[in-house]
């Protein structure tokens, strides 16, 4: 048993060493300034775009990219406790919240009960360390690999790379590998099966709205908060706005209760590429990224 | 509380240690705590469930001991029966149930409320209490064996209701009868360091099977089955051979560390599997695969049906394998999956003279026409359990069509050959290893080596479990029934 326990520790330093998995590097560091969302938040905006913002309007540095994927980080109060852990009670900050109509659905007649007990097994609700480095506890309870991978400190997808500022870029060449336009497609149909199954499967829940709201109540306290809105392919928006067709209004709406800017950017499907229809290839997740920071400047800039 | 996940590795040792040390006549009420406490750490409240079932069948057995009439010794059978029938149908079955009624009475134009709004429940808010099933099929299995007569009812309550909660076997059995298990908790048991050692293997192997290779197999399972449309061929049969594996080797793992654990106590639980992939007929398969839960339906279901409702052999099969089917899940896709293989086993009985026929004249007997008959078997038993898997009835008629249409050769959908690699040859391996010592006497394999083939054992073992192990602590596929 103690060889065992002393192997398993050695392997799991060994592994801190080098690349974990594309999570990892979120919970190595503490944050001032976060980005908010799912998975096109995680892949779509790169917080190093925020530096001369931050400088700028004396936003707390640094800006951490703390989104994850509609698996690990659906709207809840885990989310809101990971967040809360993240910041530290760390005000001034500046916050990009990303939203779409698939965030904030879950299946059908889920209550908060069933929401708390099925999320604490994510990442939100096993991690206690969560801006450590080597985060050891990350990797003892959220790594999901086998401990070997230590080995292969080249595994990530090879168009994949993972920042230390959180930033997952998908590079359409990188490392001799070229994401094709057959691959592209193939994904981009992929994305919309999985999505009219979502839609089949789940609902709009009450529970993630009010959850994303409490968010919003934490954060606009801590600095100042912007939703956002990002672009997809177009097959996709429409697709999203047949399901939701009030969801920019809704925002609108609860961007102004909460007396913070929406900006919509789904309207852009034709200026931005995505590499599976629904997040964003390298070049236009740093475009995106200088879209928002210019607007935000000029949004600043009107005192609005 | 999972017998994979850190607590475990605590909860046990302190448990064993308790055990010994304690004298034989507090040894029952330590285990009981035990077993309420591993029971409680996953879901605390749903452990009143597990009390009622335990004082309604104290009780029922109680009466039915005294009684001389059949017949009001069947008013507490009845009672027995219904109060588990009902935990389970209000706690596993009742929205199922009332959806299937929806389903069918909207087809004819009457709108129901939806399950979710019957008597203001949210569906969710009844959740389903962990290995509900294997406790109350045990617990009734008591009951019953005193209706018979078999047995005299438990007089103490404490080890009846260790009976029914023995952590070990608790969620996900095996199914043991009272005759069995119950003289075992009465009987004083002095430690052996030889069963120790030999319960402790088991456990070892058990949690190998589970976190090196059934979860290993499930990473490729669940990509297959979490987008059908995506893949065609290859990649849908790959999977549908490896979830026949990782199901096999997730639940026999379980009874692997459950066996164990009640061996290093000194209590013998029976085995659930007699390397079931290796049956060479679809009935050999059921007389080896979940043998515990076999037997329960055979003796308290199939038995009754034949000899006391005098039901056909067709009907008595059709309705054992809907139980068989419906006892996995509230869902349609165990039901089909329980009507296939009934579906099989008929065929398979009226084939069987025909089938002997054939081989004779083709001259395969022997080896040959085992090797067929598995190879046939094998192949259904996965089919089948397409429908175990899939999620809904049309998830699994999707994964069938996509099976069945071969585009290209590509199967490495995890674009990892290593994992692929790895995954046959641990296949092949424990198959290998069940071959020549089934699941339950693998320790024979380590303890009749020499000291230094013991230890390179043991150093291998340390190897593959830190190195290969899938850190996911998932739990065990049959703790959902």
């Amino acid at each position: 048993m103690v060889l065992l326990v002393t192997a398993y520790l050695l392997m799991v330093h060994k592994l801190s060493l080098g690349y974990v998995d594309l999570y990892y590097p979120k919970f190595t560091q503490p944050a001032g300034s976060l980005v908010i969302g799912l998975s096109r938040a995680h892949t779509d905006i790169d917080p190093a775009g925020f530096d001369g913002l931050l400088a700028k309007e004396g936003f707390r540095g640094p800006m951490m990219n703390f989104a994850f994927d509609r698996f690990q980080s659906p709207f809840s109060e885990l989310y809101l406790n990971g967040v809360k852990r993240k910041l530290n009670h760390a005000k001034n900050g500046l916050f990009i919240v990303a939203v779409s109509p698939g965030d904030f659905t879950a299946p059908r007649n889920m209550d908060a009960d069933l929401f708390q007990k099925t999320e604490e097994k994510l990442v939100m609700g096993k991690l206690y360390n969560f801006s450590e480095s080597p985060n050891y506890d990350y990797i003892i309870n959220c790594f999901g690999e086998p401990l070997y991978s230590a080995f292969f400190p080249n595994r990530a997808f090879e168009n994949q790379v993972s920042h230390s500022n959180g930033w997952n870029e998908i590079r359409k060449e990188n490392r001799g590998n070229v994401i094709s336009k057959e691959l592209m497609y193939d994904w981009r149909k992929a994305t919309l099966r999985a999505y009219e199954r979502i839609i089949e499967q789940e609902t709009v829940s009450e529970y993630r709205l009010n959850s994303f709201k409490k968010i919003l109540d934490y954060l606009t306290v801590h600095g100042e908060v912007f939703l956002v809105r990002l672009p997809a392919h177009n097959e996709i928006t429409e697709l999203e706005n047949k399901y939701w067709p009030s969801f920019d209004m809704d925002m609108e709406k609860i961007a102004e209760d909460f007396n913070i800017p929406y900006l919509d950017y789904s309207g852009f499907s034709e200026t931005y590429t995505t590499y599976d229809g629904s997040h964003l290839l390298s070049e236009s997740a740093k475009r995106i990224t200088a879209k928002i920071v210019e607007d935000i400047e000029s949004i600043k800039k009107q005192g609005l | 509380m999972l017998f994979n996940s850190f607590e475990f590795l605590i909860f046990f040792p302190v448990v064993l240690i308790g055990y010994y040390l304690l004298a034989h006549k507090y040894r029952w009420a330590f285990l009981l705590v035990s077993s309420y406490y591993f029971y409680m750490a996953s879901e605390p409240v749903l452990v009143l469930l597990l009390l009622a079932s335990t004082l309604v069948d104290y009780y029922c057995g109680l009466k039915m001991d005294k009684l001389q009439s059949k017949d009001l010794k069947r008013k507490y059978l009845v009672i027995s029966i219904l109060s588990n029938v009902g935990i389970l149908i209000a706690f596993k079955y009742l929205f199922f149930f009332i959806d299937s009624l929806n389903t069918v009475l909207s087809f004819f134009g009457v709108d129901l409320p939806s399950a979710e709004k019957v008597q203001g429940y949210s569906i969710n808010q009844i959740l389903l209490p962990v290995g509900i099933s294997f406790y109350t099929f045990q617990t009734m299995s008591y009951t019953i064996e005193v209706y018979r007569g078999r047995i005299s009812a438990e007089r103490h309550l404490g080890r009846f209701a260790l009976y029914v909660a023995y952590f070990p076997q608790l969620v996900a059995g095996p199914i043991e009868k009272a005759t069995r298990l119950l003289p075992q908790f009465r009987k004083e048991i002095k430690a052996d360091l030889q069963q120790i050692r030999q319960g402790l293997i088991l456990m070892a192997w058990g949690f190998f099977l589970k976190v090196v290779v059934a979860d290993r197999l499930g990473l490729y399972v669940d990509l297959a089955y979490s987008d059908p449309e995506a893949y065609s061929g290859l990649p849908l049969i790959l999977a549908a051979f490896f979830f026949a594996f990782q199901i096999y080797f997730d639940f026999s793992a379980y009874t692997a560390i459950a066996i164990g654990a009640a061996k290093t106590m000194g209590i013998s639980l029976m085995d659930n599997f007699n390397r079931p992939l290796f049956a060479s007929s679809i009935r050999q398969f059921w007389q080896r695969w979940h043998i515990s839960l076999t037997q329960w339906i055979r003796d308290y279901l199939y038995f009754p049906l034949r000899k006391n409702l005098k039901a056909t052999p067709l009907l008595s099969v059709s309705i054992v394998f809907f139980v068989m089917g419906l006892w996995h899940g509230a869902n349609w896709t165990f039901v089909v999956w329980g009507l296939l293989n009934g579906a099989y086993l008929v065929v398979e009985t009226f084939l069987l003279p025909y089938r002997k026929l054939l081989f004779k004249k083709l001259g395969l007997q022997g080896t040959p026409s085992k090797i067929l008959g598995w190879s046939a078997a094998f192949v259904l038993i996965v089919f089948s359990l397409i429908f175990f898997r899939s999620p809904t009835i049309q998830d699994a008629f999707l994964y069938i069509r996509h099976l069945f249409s071969i585009q290209n050769l590509h199967f490495n959908i995890l674009n990892n050959y290593f994992e692929l690699i790895i995954s046959i040859l641990l296949i092949l391996g424990v198959q290998i290893v069940h071959y020549f010592k089934g699941n339950s006497k693998v320790y024979e394999l380590v303890i009749s080596q020499s000291v230094s083939i013991r230890w390179l054992i043991y150093l291998t073992y340390i190897l593959f479990m830190v190195l290969f192990a899938i850190n996911r602590q998932n739990t065990f596929i049959y703790f959902q029934f």
